[in-house]
């Protein structure tokens, strides 16, 4: 069965916590490989699947263009779960997960995010990257990613049917809270920076000595200063949140002709 | 004087003119031969005057003829005059009619004839070859007799016949050349129909007797490859040395014989709740030397088959015809060799034998060494006592073989792994199996004044196996230690059986209610105790076979106790009906130590590991046969029956009650019988299975699927159109199907299924030939020179395989030639002879063999290598 991944079109504002919009500039996700089940339940109830793709491949999320990625090779039949990973693959035999090709070409990322929260009047960039991989203490061996028992996903799959994996990245920073980007700190302690807004503030035993960020087209990140995207770091809410979302949010589509 | 020999077939007398002569013309002008002998004076006769010295030949083995079933309504008691050709050797030639008397016992005696051994005419102390007449005399069977193997005493033929039977035979008969120096000789033996032949025989279109010189057409690697000359059969040793056959027949992958009820010399090989597949039997320890025919039985219909008798059943007979010593090593391809001595005392019987084989290889491809060596032993009594008479056999042998395992046909295809070859990690280099095997038996029959007879039988062994396989590489997670995984899925498998029986059976004698009625009654028991001890584990051949999961661990007590009967009738003078029952009580007391299992995530248990439970149930059926021999050349032939495969028993609930397979088998058919130039049998064949069960790799074990059924029809030809010449074919055709869909499981909770599914693993075309010719071919420094050619053909056309898969199909060809020269014996023996490379097994299913890579869960076809081009050179001595 042939195989084609897409992104989507997406609002230029994506809603975010609070009143928050976030507009994405790039959306890179490693996906796959992807596995179809004859069972409700994928993961260790789908030792002997129906159909699969053993490859991986870097999405952009933000082009609806579907571009071919190979084919979907095993058995025909009714398909009623299905499971992927994005990228890394656990394996049994070793509790370091197997890095894919893709997700080297994303230098070891499994997502790549990049975009402008809009709070209230600033337009911050931010970045964020991370990398999914199944915990070595939690279900070793599996995809990352299942359907849902509850999705009532049932999908009949013959030879030559070809399938388009739609990834739709609109809900993905629904419970991100972007507000936390904006920083609104005074110096407390010497030798740190800190933000006042866009306002990087280096801190001294005077007084501080700031430097209007925004002027410059930039954005202030605490204790980096000026810098033209906040990394959002993995464990951050934000972060958090995004991955969340990706790993039992909203589940890519599974399109016909 | 008590008539002792008042069998379907009793007195039979060597008598009549003996003359040393060249068989087939007297001017057969073998160089050097002191014959031909053409009755006229040759040049030298008056300038040596001395008389050649004649020893007239002597009857070594002479198991009776069956009375013909279409003939014992009619009441006579015929003898026919048969005139019997033997070379040097004593073998059996040429055999002529002398004397008609109606063909169904001119072909009784025929077949019975061929199958006798005789020791040579000798002249001047030199073996000759000679004709001697032979007079075969039929009596009603009013007393039976004996069972195996043929009790008839070698009787020296020069002796007195003290036989109340012979008096039919005692006249010579005359008609052919007969030498003028030749002495006449009379000389009588004395024969006694076996037990075994007194039942009545070939009563399905599907139960066929394949006879020696069918078994010897072509040299057999093992014991276990006669089973490839039976209609619809095939055998091959995937797995390795030490490993049993899987068998195929009739739509049936009846796996390591699981549907197949295997005796050899009257010993039960299947054993019972064997962990590495129900019915295990193990046939690396037979000797093909010693195997004197087989008896096969397609189908359920004989009350005697019981357990594991589901597509049918097969015995070996055992016996050494030529007696003496007899040392022959092979040695060829792969560093083969194989080294076999066989004893037989001069003037035994050919039921008293002795014989040894060890086997060594470095194997085909990798991973293939093996190391062999099997006994068997038989003394078989020609004494009675107190009206019994007793033969013990006996059997021992060990085994152990490195296995290459499965290599995947898309790894063979990208490079990864030769076809001949093992993965290169050390849970597939360590793969292999031993074997260990002792059986000993004894069976006892008697004859009673009223013609009735009883036979009864003891037997017991131990066997012991274990195996370290592994089918799926590297997917199995540890249910007792936590966060282990992927460690190899190197399965150890072990099994101790332990094992005690006896059988025993009295037949009636013949009555007759009316004219047009006879009947006989057969009762009989079969029963034995069997104590399992089983284990599997996975283990890691990395560090010293470190144990890293229990998977069972199990304590077995089975016992079966089967009782049957079987009232036979002859229904004037060309319909038999044969009708019966039996019924198999079994037992099972089952200690599962790992049973209600704890999972090592819980820690809130509040019991421990194990579960104790017994069951009981019985299996009965009907069995019922009919014979209309619609001429004296063609007989139709139906059955049916209904017999059963007893469950692993730890699949048992506590008081499970029939925990049985069923099996219903039909078979319907015509037989030709042309004397013993020709028999055609063409047969269709209907089975049906209560359920079934597949073979499962991931646990190497099998597993219960719904019920299948079989519809199919084999065609079969012996033929021996000259007396050097044997010929047999079959061709067997099954449509094997899946009659409800697999039972729902949490992986496939709606499985596919299509009416008509066909069943995986079971080819449905299978084809056999086997052709060989035998001879004098001339003679060398006075002795005579022998050759004999074989071919051995069989087809397997394409199987299906799980999730719509197919394997490729089998063609294979053996060939052997040998020569024998006095005691010198040189042959040369070609397995595979146009190098298929093929697989002598196929699946389908999801293993992952990356060892790191992106495993699969797609199925994907695995091999298991059959032998390629394999030569062997032989050389013996006998003496």
């Amino acid at each position: 069965m042939p195989l084609s991944v897409s992104g989507t079109s997406v609002a230029d504002d994506l809603p975010a916590r609070g009143d928050v919009t976030v507009t994405l500039e790039r959306a890179d996700l490693v996906f796959g490989p992807l596995t179809f089940c004859a069972g409700f339940l994928a993961g260790d109830n789908c030792s002997t699947a129906l159909v699969e793709w053993t490859d991986s491949v870097v999405v952009d999320t933000l082009d609806p263009t579907p571009v071919s990625v190979g084919e979907l090779i095993g058995v025909s039949g009714t398909a009623r779960s299905y499971m992927y990973d994005l990228g890394y693959v656990s394996l049994l035999v070793t509790t370091e997960p197997l890095e894919l090709a893709a997700a080297a070409e994303l230098d070891g990322s499994s997502l790549v995010l990049e975009g402008v929260a809009h709070i209230a009047d600033d337009r911050i960039a931010w970045r964020y990257s991370t990398r999914f991989v199944q915990p070595a203490d939690v279900e070793r061996g599996v995809p990352i990613v299942r359907s849902r028992r509850d999705s009532g996903f049932e999908r009949t799959l013959s030879d030559g049917d070809p399938i388009t994996v739609r990834v739709d990245p609109s809900s993905w920073f629904a419970s991100a809270s972007f507000a936390s980007l904006r920083q609104d700190e005074v110096c407390s302690e010497p030798g740190t920076t800190v933000c006042g807004g866009q306002v990087e503030r280096r801190c001294s035993d005077g007084d501080p000595i700031e430097r209007d960020c925004e002027s410059e087209g930039l954005v202030c990140q605490p204790d980096v200063g000026c810098t033209d995207r906040i990394l959002i770091e993995d464990g951050s809410q934000i972060g958090s949140a995004i991955r969340t979302a990706i790993l039992a949010g909203v589940r890519p589509s599974f399109e016909g002709d | 004087m008590v008539r002792l020999l008042v069998a379907l077939a009793v007195g039979l007398v060597l008598a009549g003119p003996l003359h040393a002569q060249a068989p087939g013309a007297p001017d057969a002008g073998v160089p050097g031969d002191a014959g031909p002998d053409t009755g006229e004076p040759d040049a030298t006769a008056e300038e040596a005057p001395p008389e050649p010295s004649i020893e007239p030949p002597r009857i070594l083995r002479s198991p009776p003829p069956a009375y013909p079933d279409v003939a014992r309504g009619s009441g006579e008691h015929p003898t026919v005059v048969l005139l019997v050709t033997l070379d040097d050797h004593g073998v059996v030639g040429e055999v002529e009619v002398v004397e008609p008397v109606g063909s169904a016992f001119e072909s009784a005696a025929l077949a019975a004839v061929r199958d006798w051994g005789f020791a040579p005419a000798l002249r001047d102390g030199r073996p000759v070859p000679a004709r001697v007449q032979v007079a075969v005399h039929f009596e009603l069977p009013e007393a039976p007799t004996a069972p195996h193997p043929h009790p008839d005493p070698p009787t020296d033929a020069t002796e007195p016949v003290a036989v109340a039977d012979v008096e039919a035979a005692g006249e010579p008969v005359t008609g052919d050349p007969v030498d003028s120096d030749t002495p006449e000789e009379s000389f009588g033996a004395e024969a006694e129909a076996e037990a075994e032949a007194l039942r009545r025989e070939g009563r399905s279109a599907s139960a066929f007797e394949v006879e020696r010189d069918v078994l010897r057409a072509t040299r057999r690697r093992e014991g276990a490859d006669l089973l490839n000359s039976a209609p619809g059969f095939y055998v091959a040793r995937p797995a390795g040395a030490a490993i049993a056959h899987r068998v195929t027949v009739r739509g049936f992958d009846a796996e390591h014989g699981q549907d197949v009820a295997m005796e050899v010399g009257g010993l039960p090989i299947n054993l019972p709740s064997h962990v590495h597949g129900q019915g295990y039997a193990d046939l690396g320890f037979l000797i093909p030397e010693v195997v004197d025919r087989m008896n096969v039985i397609e189908g359920v219909h004989d009350p005697r088959q019981g357990d594991f008798a589901v597509a049918g059943s097969v015995g070996f007979d055992l016996g050494v015809e030529e007696r003496g010593f007899r040392l022959q090593t092979s040695y060829g391809s792969f560093r083969s060799f194989r080294q076999l001595a066989t004893w037989a005392p001069e003037g035994g019987e050919p039921g008293t034998f002795g014989a040894f084989q060890v086997n060594r290889s470095d194997g085909f491809g990798s991973n293939r060494r093996s190391l062999a060596a099997s006994a068997i032993v038989q003394v078989a009594g020609d004494r009675r006592h107190r009206g019994w008479r007793f033969r013990t056999l006996g059997f021992v042998n060990v085994a152990r073989a490195d296995l290459a395992g499965v290599v995947r046909r898309d790894d063979v295809d990208a490079g990864f792994v030769d076809f001949l070859g093992v993965y290169p990690y050390p849970t597939a280099t360590q793969q292999n199996a031993s074997n260990g095997r002792m059986m000993i038996g004894v069976f006892g029959e008697r004859r009673l004044a009223n013609g009735a007879n009883a036979d009864l039988a003891v037997f017991g062994g131990v066997d012991l196996f274990r195996t370290q396989m592994n089918f799926t590489g590297f997917l199995e997670e540890s249910r007792v230690l936590e966060d282990v995984a992927g460690r190899g899925d190197l399965i150890e498998q072990r099994n101790r059986t332990g094992t005690l029986g006896l059988r025993g059976s009295y037949r009636s004698p013949v009555a007759r209610p009316f004219d047009w009625l006879s009947a006989r009654l057969e009762l009989g028991t079969q029963a034995r105790v069997d104590w399992i001890t089983q284990q599997q584990n996975l283990i890691d051949a990395t560090v010293r076979n470190q144990t890293w999961d229990n998977r069972i661990d199990a304590d077995i007590f089975g016992v079966d106790i089967g009782v049957y009967g079987d009232l036979s009738m002859e229904l004037g003078s060309r319909v038999d009906l044969s009708v019966g029952a039996r019924a198999d009580v079994l037992l099972y007391e089952v200690d599962d130590r790992l049973g209600n299992f704890i999972e090592v995530s819980r820690s809130d248990t509040a019991y421990l590991v194990g579960y104790r439970r017994s069951a009981l149930g019985v299996a009965a059926g009907p069995r019922a046969s009919l014979a209309v021999e619609a001429t004296d050349w063609m007989t139709f032939l139906g059955s049916y029956g209904e017999g059963f495969r007893s469950p692993q028993a730890r699949i048992l609930d506590d008081g499970e009650r029939a925990p049985f397979t069923k099996v219903r088998s039909a078979d319907l058919g015509v037989r030709f019988s042309m004397d013993d130039r020709l028999t055609v049998t063409v047969a269709g064949y209907w089975t049906r299975l209560s359920y079934d069960v597949v073979f499962e790799p991931a646990e190497g074990t099998l597993e219960r699927i719904a019920g299948t059924r079989r519809l199919g029809a084999v065609a079969h030809v012996v033929t021996r159109p000259l007396p050097w010449l044997v010929a047999a074919g079959s061709l067997t055709y099954v449509d094997a199907e899946l009659l409800e869909p697999p039972p729902a499981t949490v992986e496939e909770p709606n499985p596919a299924f299509e009416r008509g599914q066909n069943l995986p693993y079971v080819p449905p075309v299978v084809v056999r030939l086997d052709v060989a010719a035998e001879g004098a071919l001339g003679k060398v420094r006075d002795r005579e020179l022998r050759g004999h050619i074989g071919a051995g053909f069989s087809y397997l056309s394409p199987r299906p395989l799980p999730y719509g898969a197919f394997a490729d199909p089998v063609a294979l060809l053996d060939a052997s030639a040998s020569l024998e020269w006095g005691p010198v014996e040189l042959g040369l023996e070609v397995y595979n002879l146009l190098d298929d490379r093929y697989a002598a097994f196929e699946l389908n299913y999801v293993s992952d063999w990356t060892n790191g890579g992106v495993p699969s869960r797609i199925p994907a076809r695995h091999i298991q290598a059959g032998a390629p081009r394999t030569v062997m050179g032989t050389v013996g001595l006998k003496w």
